[in-house]
């Protein structure tokens, strides 16, 4: 069963807090896929890799009026990203590194935080799945038990393990603690490390500059898309590495007779959306859920090659009509992400989903991917239908 | 300590038994006083208490048929144990009737494994068995957890080195030592760097002693770094399960020129091994593991050849109700005839004929000649083709 | 009494020792009666038959033979009217290949090696990426070197080459996309063949790849492949003759290897004392490179108390000395190190990192039923953690977080090439993800942290010939 994820922006060295490339899979499979029908263990991820047909900047961004030097202040080695993101989400979040005592104020966020701490660091895929399993028992335990009383008394140190403990469901016992612990003692003190960071403004600088980077680079790889785009004959390179991809996992999905799903992120929503109308129709995709996308504002700007200056006929009335190859279209966006349009307004038999995280602007566009709670919205949302 | 049983004679060689069962942890999660600072994820047990009755039962049983200590030549001559859990376990014993025991403290188990080793030294030709069943953590060395784990600020003053131990040991006695060691292997990561001085061992090596000892098994639940289960609800955990069900007849080798089947390390840490094999149930698996060192020692000496749980099956399966399966010594045999089910039984060890006959003579015939039975399981899928 | 003969039709291979009176291969025999009682056990070789004894009223009686791996093969010899009778076993129908049927005894019985059919889904075409690399320990320091195989055979479902290894410490490194970078000792002094193949199994945890050596050295060999399993029966009936003691622990080395093999029976049986000392110093005094010398020597003061202790010779001082020396050859060496650093670790004359380095062999260590093997990324560091891909571009493939040490971002790994951290492409190997480190330069000769680099060329297992017809 295939997956092919689309990257957006986010996905490029120096880039202050790339994503978790194994977490997300590790979350996708577990949580996500069982809402569209599929089973965790039977599926694939593709990321085709276009970053590198995308904007090249000649002096490294030299132009960007923010440049400091905070992020090789962590550290160069994985856990030092993990850390950065960390930071980075205490800061979107504005929240500290305290997990008891916001554990006692919002048990729900607290475990949220937490699980987005230990996912920052997931180093595997199975790694992330078993965390993602982990989550999924700490939320429904939060559900039953919204301010257990071991809250009370509950210190950094134990606080991991008795929510690891309550939560758990097991049908065995085990004369020893089970791995999943230690990632989440790691994402606790990940926490209690970052949170300096965070309060002294160094994720704060960060993250303005992390926008700044954002949008120069979205501009950037929209120019550069649109100049080589090439054409159904000879597509160009951004639009060949991905529709490769895309033919792999539909040659997969008809061998398997199982359904195509499609997830892209930011600019990759609009790459998918010209491959769907323009280089190869003929794509059967069950369903494309864009997060944080603009392909609607792309065609209000009417930069898509199959674009029609007909429609609408009676501005604002008439919308494009959703591709014929695709069954179902989610597109996500938050309000506090400045990069993330809506759709319907544009496409018809397409479902908007506006997730609002309440994170501060200057993340939000990349932080879909790092917390947890978004892909249990996400398929809550599919299952719905 | 709590004494179960000493009947030692002087002059003679007896076995001496130590059993450990910690299932209550008052300081770690769930428990009823101060949780410990960092409890590393560990909680209240129900399995140890159940574990460490049934491991007592047998021994204290009359030596009979599957169950009780036997070995005519060095007798069952001590048995000590201490236990924590959250109702009280007594013992039904032989001599001092019902005896409650202990809790398993870290000061209890000192007391009592000092009376052991000095009972194991009073004779060249002792034999020791030490059982444990509860928490355990691993840091190159294997780390046992006493009931008061995380009481004081110093966790590790509650918990003891059974690796060091073992080896201590081995230069403190003469006879022949058997460790069975039913807890984790596991190293949570917390732990590598909190872990400043080592817990203690129980008794400390002394390198200028000879190593002494003739033979020590240790057999261990678990792989290193790996986890050791129990069934939820207060069962028999299945290492102890494997343990009881290899020495109540399930194991045992008789050599040239001895009069009974013996259980030495060897084959009882074979036996256990394929035992959990068979029993695991899917995910978690658990692989037993031991170090053996020194010539063989029997540990039991039994009378009777020991059984073989037969499980017998066919394949494919749609034509497993039309066969007769059969296995075959001499003028024994035993068969199942026409029945759609594996074929499970206990027969004797020994070379038997297997086989599957079909008795309307339709389908043709399997015959597996001088099939070796070896305990604690046979297993076999004949196949019937085309 | 009657008589059993069992003798082994087994090939004997051409590159026995010269000096090894007994060059066949030998495995441990057993006469069972009809109800499994043993009434007579053995060793019987390719060049001498075992002559088992059993009671004169026997008839029926069944001839047991078993390998390392556990497997037992049982033949019937009715003895009813007569008073002898002879049992062979043959090696003809082990293999699906003669040149690989000297491995399956060490192999788990699943092994694809042993089964007649091909199996349609392991084969060794999947392992076309996977490759093999050289080292040896010289001057304190790990050096690549070229593998230049002196003969090779493929099949479907195994590959195997010999290696003419000079005397040093050597260490085979086998790694891939999917395979878990592994290092197996093979010992020197002499021809070595190794034979990988892939797993008999479908669990997930097990090693892609099965790794079997061998230095034609049989009777030490099969010692101590039993050795590593426990099979404590099996190896007293191997070391019952005296042939044996004579072979093993002779005083003039005549094959010191051979003597490390003795070494380790004798400590493991609780007989270090029926040999003299010196027979142990001059062992690990004459034969500095194979580490394993120091260590049983080390071993063996260390089991009878510090009476044995001179100034010469402390078990501290040769702790340090095998470290020195490079890792053992031998997995029953790994344990004896740990045995040692346990009962050192509180003395003040061991350097603590000695004793963590020990730690890290133990907690890294891989199976490959005698020979000594871990995961790691390079020969000086054994890691817990599993590492895939290609030699530039190794990335993490799964933890064994419990066994593993906090990360933290002061704790740098190390300094060889940094972990490239995203993978790129969809499931195919895809080389270079940018990794944010120094590389790991391909220049001939500049050590990197105790690791000489020498060229960056790998020995492909794609690239072996295959056999025309199977």
């Amino acid at each position: 069963m295939p997956i092919v994820f689309v990257h957006g922006v986010n996905n490029r060295d120096g880039d202050a807090y790339r994503e978790n490339e194994q977490a997300r899979d590790g979350f996708l499979k577990e949580i996500v896929a069982p809402a569209l029908g599929m089973k965790p263990g039977k599926l694939q991820v593709l990321s085709p890799y276009w970053g590198q047909h995308g904007v090249q900047f000649a002096w490294g961004m030299a132009v960007l009026p923010n440049q400091s030097a905070e992020f090789e202040a962590f550290g160069k080695d994985a856990e030092a990203e993990a850390r950065g993101r960390v930071a980075g989400l205490l800061a979107e979040s504005h929240a500290d590194g305290k997990i008891v005592d916001m554990a006692r104020k919002d048990f729900r966020t607290a475990i949220d935080l937490l699980y987005a701490s230990a996912m920052a660091g997931a180093e595997t895929e199975e790694e992330a799945r078993d965390l993602a399993k982990s989550y999924e028992l700490a939320v429904s335990y939060a559900e039953t038990s919204p301010q257990p009383d071991w809250l009370a008394d509950a210190e950094p140190g134990n606080f991991a393990d008795r929510l690891n403990h309550a939560a758990r469901a097991s049908d065995v016992e085990s004369f020893g603690a089970g791995g999943i612990l230690d990632s989440l003692k790691e994402g606790v003190s990940r926490l209690l490390n970052a949170a300096p960071d965070a309060t002294a403004g160094v994720a704060g600088r960060l993250l303005r500059k992390k926008l700044n980077a954002t949008i120069t680079r979205f501009a950037g790889d929209a120019f550069v898309y649109l100049g080589n785009r090439g054409t159904s004959d000879n597509p160009g390179p951004i639009v060949g590495t991905v529709l490769a991809d895309l033919r792999k996992a539909s040659a997969i999905s008809k061998a398997e007779g199982e359904p195509l799903v499609v997830i892209a992120h930011s600019f990759g929503g609009e790459i998918v959306y010209d491959i769907l109308t323009y280089f190869d129709p003929g794509i059967a995709i069950d369903c494309l859920i864009t997060v944080g996308s603009q392909v609607g504002l792309f065609e209000e700007m009417k930069l898509y090659k199959v674009s029609s200056p007909a429609l609408p006929p009676n501005p604002p009335v008439g919308r494009v009509v959703r591709p014929a190859s695709l069954k179902r279209w989610l597109n996500v966006f938050d309000t506090n992400d400045v990069l993330s349009y809506q759709l319907e307004p544009v496409v018809e038999g397409v479902s908007d989903f506006h997730y609002d995280t309440g994170y501060s602007s200057f993340a939000a566009h990349g932080g879909y991917f790092m917390r947890p709670s978004f892909y249990k919205r996400m398929a809550k949302r599919l299952a719905q239908g | 300590m709590t004494l179960l049983l000493n009947t030692a004679a002087a002059g003679q060689p007896g076995t001496h038994v130590l059993a450990i069962g910690v299932g209550k942890y008052p300081h770690l999660l769930d428990g009823d006083k101060k949780l410990a600072k960092d409890p590393i994820g560990l909680g209240q047990l129900d399995s140890p208490p159940v574990s460490l009755k049934a491991f007592l039962d047998w021994m204290l049983a009359p030596a009979g048929d599957g169950t009780g200590f036997s070995n005519p030549a060095v007798p069952l001559a001590s048995v000590e144990a201490v236990c924590s859990s959250k109702a009280p376990v007594t013992i039904d014993t032989p001599a001092l009737g019902q005896v409650a025991l202990e809790p398993a403290t870290r000061d209890n188990i000192q007391v009592a494994f000092e009376a052991w080793l000095d009972r194991m030294k009073s004779h060249a030709d002792n034999l020791g068995v030490f059982y444990f069943c509860g928490h355990g953590v691993m840091v190159a060395d294997q780390h046992l957890l006493a009931e008061d784990f995380g009481r004081t600020a110093q966790p590790w003053a509650h918990a003891f080195n059974i690796s060091l131990t073992i080896r201590a040991v081995e230069r403190e006695v003469s006879g022949a030592v058997f460790f069975f060691i039913d807890s984790c292997r596991n190293v949570p990561r917390g732990l590598a760097l909190t872990l400043g001085a080592d817990p203690q061992a129980l008794i400390g090596a002394d390198l200028k002693k000879n190593v002494s000892c003739q033979h020590v098994t240790a057999v261990y639940a678990t792989g290193e770094g790996q986890l050791a289960f129990a069934p939820i609800g207060g069962h028999v955990s299945r290492f102890t399960s494997a343990l009881l069900r290899a020495v109540s007849g399930y194991c045992g080798i008789k050599s040239p020129g001895e009069p009974t089947w013996n259980v030495d390390g060897d084959s009882v840490a074979a036996a256990i091994r394929t035992l959990l094999q068979y029993n695991e149930p899917g995910k978690d698996r658990q692989v037993s593991d031991q170090s053996i060192q020194g010539p063989l020692v029997p540990l039991l000496r039994i009378g009777a050849p020991p059984k073989v749980m037969v499980r017998l099956d066919l394949a494919p399966k749609e034509r497993r109700s039309l066969y007769e399966l059969y296995l075959a010594k001499g003028a024994n045999r035993v068969a199942q005839t026409l029945v759609d089910q594996e074929f499970k039984v206990d027969l004797p060890r020994g070379v038997y004929e297997v086989g599957a006959l079909d008795p309307h003579g339709a389908l043709p015939l399997i015959r597996h000649e001088d099939e070796d039975l070896v305990p604690p399981i046979y297993m076999l899928t004949l196949k019937s083709q085309p | 009494m009657k008589r059993l003969h069992v003798s082994l039709a087994y090939r004997t291979s051409d590159f026995g020792r010269p000096n090894d009176p007994d060059a066949g291969v030998t495995l441990p025999v057993k006469a069972l009666d009809a109800d499994g009682t043993v009434l007579d056990e053995g060793s019987a070789s390719s060049l001498q038959p075992a002559n088992l004894d059993v009671p004169a009223d026997t008839g029926m009686a069944y001839v047991r033979l078993t390998w390392p791996s556990g497997r037992t093969e049982t033949q019937r010899a009715d003895l009813s009217n007569t008073n002898e009778a002879w049992v062979t076993f043959s090696d003809a129908a082990i293999s699906q290949n003669e040149w690989a049927a000297w491995a399956v005894p060490k192999l788990n019985p699943q092994t694809p090696l042993a089964r007649s059919e091909s199996p349609a889904d392991r084969r060794m075409d999947e392992f076309n990426n996977v490759w093999l690399r050289l080292w040896r320990f010289q001057d304190s320091v790990w050096k690549r070197e070229k593998l230049r195989p002196i003969d090779q055979r493929r099949s479907n479902v195994a590959t195997q080459m010999d290696l003419e290894l000079g005397h040093a410490h050597w260490l085979l490194q086998v790694g891939g996309s999917k395979v878990t970078w592994r290092f197996v000792a093979v010992p020197g002094g002499g021809r070595a063949r190794v034979l990988i193949t892939p797993k008999d199994s479908k669990d997930p945890r097990a090693d892609e790849l099965k790794v079997v050596v061998t230095s034609f050295r049989e009777r030490a060999e099969t010692l101590l492949e039993f050795l590593s399993r426990d099979a404590m029966r099996s190896v007293s009936t191997l070391t019952e003759s005296v042939s044996f003691a004579r072979h093993l622990l002779s005083e003039k080395f005549e094959d010191p290897v051979a003597a490390v093999a003795g070494a380790y029976y004798l400590l493991r049986f609780n007989r270090w004392d029926s040999v003299p000392l010196s027979w142990f110093e001059n062992l690990s005094t004459n034969f500095a490179w194979i580490p394993d010398t120091a260590i049983v020597h080390c071993a063996r003061l260390l089991r009878s108390g510090s009476e044995a202790h001179s100034k010469r010779f402390s078990p501290e001082a040769l702790l340090q000395q095998a470290l020195s020396r490079g890792w053992p050859v031998y997995a029953e060496g790994v344990s004896l190190l740990q045995e040692a650093a346990s009962l050192l670790k509180s003395n003040s004359a061991v350097d603590a990192s000695y004793i963590r380095r020990i730690e890290a062999l133990g907690s890294a260590t891989a199976w490959a039923g005698a020979a000594t093997s871990f995961y790691g990324r390079a020969p000086d560091a054994p890691d817990a953690l599993h590492w895939v891909g290609r030699p530039q571009a190794p990335r993490r493939h799964k933890i064994i977080r419990e066994l593993v040490k906090a990360r933290s971002s002061g704790q740098v790994g190390l300094s060889i090439a940094q972990t490239p951290h995203v993978i790129r492409g969809g499931a195919t190997d895809t080389p270079a993800p940018r990794p944010r480190g120094p590389l790991l330069q391909a220049a001939g000769g500049r050590i990197v942290k105790g690791v000489a680099l020498g060229e960056d060329d790998e020995f492909l297992i794609g690239n072996i010939a295959r056999l025309s017809s199977l």
